[in-house]
């Protein structure tokens, strides 16, 4: 059941923003337009959502939507990031309806039966205009709303602060572990709360924002301040002289702890990793061995797995306001 | 910056990554078994057909439904082709993304686990949980597909190929998948 719980891998669509908007890290939703890449984001700055009016066992509408509104208020408390969600009221309408309503509650389908929950979006193919994203969560599993969490039950705020970072444009991110157990696989790590795999029912972890989801929603939404006071650090993945694509390259920074990750996403094996915060930072890439990996790419680029986690051979320097100088790393197969 | 700082960075970086990370060497297992246990049918074949409309009545969402030319069935028939249902789609100038939904074009060569009951439309048991894609691998001239998201299968075509060896996201014989996928079935889908 736990393996079978994560929540909705991401779309294979996104993947054609991440692969065509390298200019930063993190996989952010998008759409090609006329050949270039918009960002899927929404442009208002205010935008509201709705709940359905429907409970499952244990939860009530009431206590569902107050716990995904503490959901987006975590996205929205971020300082260096500009976003602004309200909850507009209760409605009838189910997640997943085409009705330009942003929509969020429980629901079942037979062919989203083993995912936890996941965001849908619907935009205009000609303009890359977001017209709609909703939230669907499978009423088929067992929720919580309590405060500390409940045995064998999953979190609604978690899940829906995972969600919320969809709603925003993020992608999953790839800063988590997981290991066998039993019939299904456990999370054992996880440094965002994008990772896209579900921690155990019982656990509130995920209700908590880190380094690499506050980085991904302020690339997105920027702050005034935000690309002044952190930097970015530039490179390029290969190995025998031929550029690695889909690598997930590391950076943690040496004072604070804080990681954050991205993927190298253009032809020549470039990244780019975006609100990193100043500093020292210890830089690896590593193939992307855990998780599925439709979770990050859409399943038709040939990411390359074939190599070794490799260290540059030195610390990479970060400042504020700018960009490291371009690192190369040079990677061997397996 | 001298070795011995790196080193120590490097290691800080690796603990900081994640405990299990120190496991990643390690095959995480496939949900193999619950996914053959599962599934109704289990076909390898080629994408010929993916046609976006409207959902049913009842359902205001947009679905695509996705033709399957079958080569070869591992559980269960449905003949020798099979339609499937993909949450999402595009319909006129409105496309709708269901995250975790797998995109299927035409011409994709997959492993397919289905669900389905009664006459119903199948559909792809946990979104893209349920789909092994099959690709050309330029290094080894061979084929290869994802290995229940952790592992990769490479169908060889020269015996050479086979020598590698398997690890995370390494090469594994696409026969040797089928042939575990066989075994499930006929072990009832129970390990």
């Amino acid at each position: 059941m736990i393996a079978a719980a994560r929540r909705a891998a991401a779309a294979a669509v996104f993947a054609t923003a991440a692969l065509a908007a390298p200019t930063h890290a993190y996989l952010k939703l998008g759409a090609v337009v006329e050949d270039e890449t918009v960002a899927l984001k929404w442009r208002a700055g205010t935008i509201s959502y709705f709940v359905r009016n429907e409970g499952v066992p244990n939860v009530t509408a009431a206590e569902f939507q107050a716990a995904v509104q503490r959901g987006f208020e975590t996205w929205n408390a971020v300082e260096t990031a500009e976003t602004d969600f309200q909850f507009a009221g209760f409605t009838s309408q189910q997640p997943f309806d085409v009705d330009d309503v942003n929509t969020i509650g429980f629901r079942q389908r037979q062919e989203l039966d083993r995912v936890l929950a996941t965001t849908g979006f619907t935009y205009i193919v000609s303009t890359g205009e977001l017209v709609e994203a909703d939230i669907f969560f499978n009423s088929r599993f067992q929720w919580t709303t309590a405060a500390n969490g409940q045995a064998g039950r999953f979190d609604v705020q978690a899940i829906a602060t995972h969600e919320a970072g969809h709603f925003l444009g993020l992608g999953h991110s790839a800063l988590g572990e997981t290991v066998r157990e039993g019939s299904g696989r456990r999370v054992v790590a996880g440094e965002a709360v994008m990772f896209p795999i579900a921690f155990s029912p019982g656990g509130i972890n995920e209700r908590r924002l880190r380094a690499d989801d506050i980085a991904g929603v302020s690339d997105i939404y920027p702050a005034q301040d935000f690309r002044r006071t952190t930097g970015s650090i530039q490179g390029r993945v290969e190995r025998s002289g031929r550029p690695i694509f889909g690598a997930h390259v590391v950076a943690f920074n040496q004072e604070t702890g804080e990681l954050v990750g991205g993927f190298t996403l253009d032809d020549d094996g470039g990244f780019v990793i975006a609100g990193v915060s100043p500093g020292l930072h210890v830089v690896r890439a590593e193939p992307l061995d855990d998780g599925e990996l439709e979770s990050f790419f859409d399943g038709v680029t040939p990411e390359d797995l074939n190599f070794r986690a490799t260290f540059p051979d030195r610390l990479v320097v970060v400042p504020a306001g700018g960009s490291s100088e371009r690192i190369e790393i040079s990677v061997g197969a397996r | 910056m001298n070795r011995l700082h790196l080193a120590a960075a490097a290691a800080l970086l690796t603990a900081c990554a994640g405990a299990a990370r120190l496991h990643a060497t390690v095959i995480v297992p496939a949900d193999l078994p619950e996914l053959v246990a599962e599934a109704r049918t289990i076909v390898q074949g080629r994408v010929v057909s993916a046609e976006a409309r409207p959902a049913p009545a009842g359902e205001r969402g947009i679905e695509t439904l996705v033709t399957i030319a079958a080569g070869e069935y591992l559980k269960g028939s449905l003949g020798s082709h099979v339609t499937i249902r993909v949450p999402g789609g595009q319909v006129g100038d409105r496309r709708q993304i269901v995250i975790g939904a797998p995109v299927l074009r035409s011409g994709d060569d997959v492993i397919l686990f289905l669900g389905g009951s009664g006459p119903s439309v199948p559909w792809i048991l946990g979104l893209n949980q349920g789909v092994f894609r099959i690709r050309a691998d330029a290094r080894f001239a061979a084929r290869r597909e994802r290995f229940t998201g952790e592992t990769r299968v490479v169908e060889t075509e020269s015996d050479s190929v086979r020598s590698m060896a398997p690890g995370p996201a390494g090469a594994v014989p696409l026969a040797a998948f089928k042939t575990r996928i066989r075994q499930l079935v006929a072990e009832g889908g129970i390990r």
